[in-house]
């Protein structure tokens, strides 16, 4: 499994954007037998907690079988699926867009199952904070 | 095709209306409403007008400059896939937001008005 680390932008003054490029499924034991590995994501830490807003886009080419949550924690250690707006958990199972319900410290994106040497999906994670008191 | 450009119009210090008319099947899709407005995050969409044999006005979002685009949600968690007029509120607040007609026939001819609201600041009395 490859932790991959987000590119981080600010698109607007109280916006900030976590990309995760070319998540994928692989085999961990190419010379043996097919054992599926699955890439997860650097989270997002702590020091974002103002920026309560955020949704997630998935794009790209998930394959087969192709499933992908948004998990969360406190510690960076133990993670649970989050869920979306009504409720539901989390789980890709093609590119789309869902907001997210839970604020959490840590949050990232992780591969749980897909098509080996043909999974491949750019995680697009946007955050956004109210407007400071100095805002007009 | 062609990209409907909208007309923008502030009502009041905290809300903008994102107004696109003549949606067609030609003309199907809306410039999207950019990230400069990712403040205004309280949004809902009215569509009018002649949806024609099984039109559909989708409101979708992008968060990669508009490479590609996906439906977003209304509050129950449905895609906001419109087949008659109606107002609906939008969940998700992605850098790009525009209206695409997905299907229709050669009446669909559809306006679109999305309105966006941002909180008070905390100068204002």
């Amino acid at each position: 499994m490859s932790t991959i680390v987000p590119t981080v932008s600010y698109p607007s003054q109280n916006t900030v954007k976590f990309e995760w490029a070319s998540l994928t499924t692989y085999d961990s034991d190419p010379g043996g037998g097919v054992t599926e590995a699955w890439d997860d994501g650097t989270p997002v830490p702590p020091n974002w907690l103002e920026y309560v807003d955020r949704n997630v886009q998935v794009k790209g080419t998930p394959g087969v079988d192709f499933a992908m949550v948004i998990e969360g924690g406190r510690d960076g250690t133990n993670y649970a699926t989050l869920n979306d707006a009504v409720g539901t958990a989390i789980s890709f199972t093609g590119v789309g867009i869902k907001q997210i319900q839970e604020l959490t410290p840590y949050m990232r994106p992780r591969i749980t199952d897909g098509e080996i040497d043909v999974t491949s999906v750019t995680v697009i994670m946007v955050c956004r904070r109210e407007r400071g008191g100095e805002g007009i | 095709m062609a990209t409907i450009n909208p007309t923008v119009s502030r009502i009041g210090h905290h809300t903008v209306e994102f107004l696109y008319e003549t949606l067609t099947t030609t003309n199907d899709r809306g410039a999207p409403i950019p990230e400069a407005f990712m403040d205004y995050a309280d949004r809902s969409v009215q569509v009018l007008g002649t949806f024609g044999a099984g039109g559909n006005l989708r409101i979708e979002g992008s968060n990669d400059d508009g490479t590609t685009y996906a439906a977003l949600s209304d509050p129950q968690g449905n895609a906001l896939n419109v087949s008659a007029a109606k107002v609906e509120a939008i969940t998700e607040v992605t850098l790009l937001t525009r209206p695409f007609v997905s299907a229709g026939d050669g009446t669909t001819d559809l306006d679109i008005a999305i309105v966006c609201r941002r909180a008070r600041s905390g100068k204002e009395i």
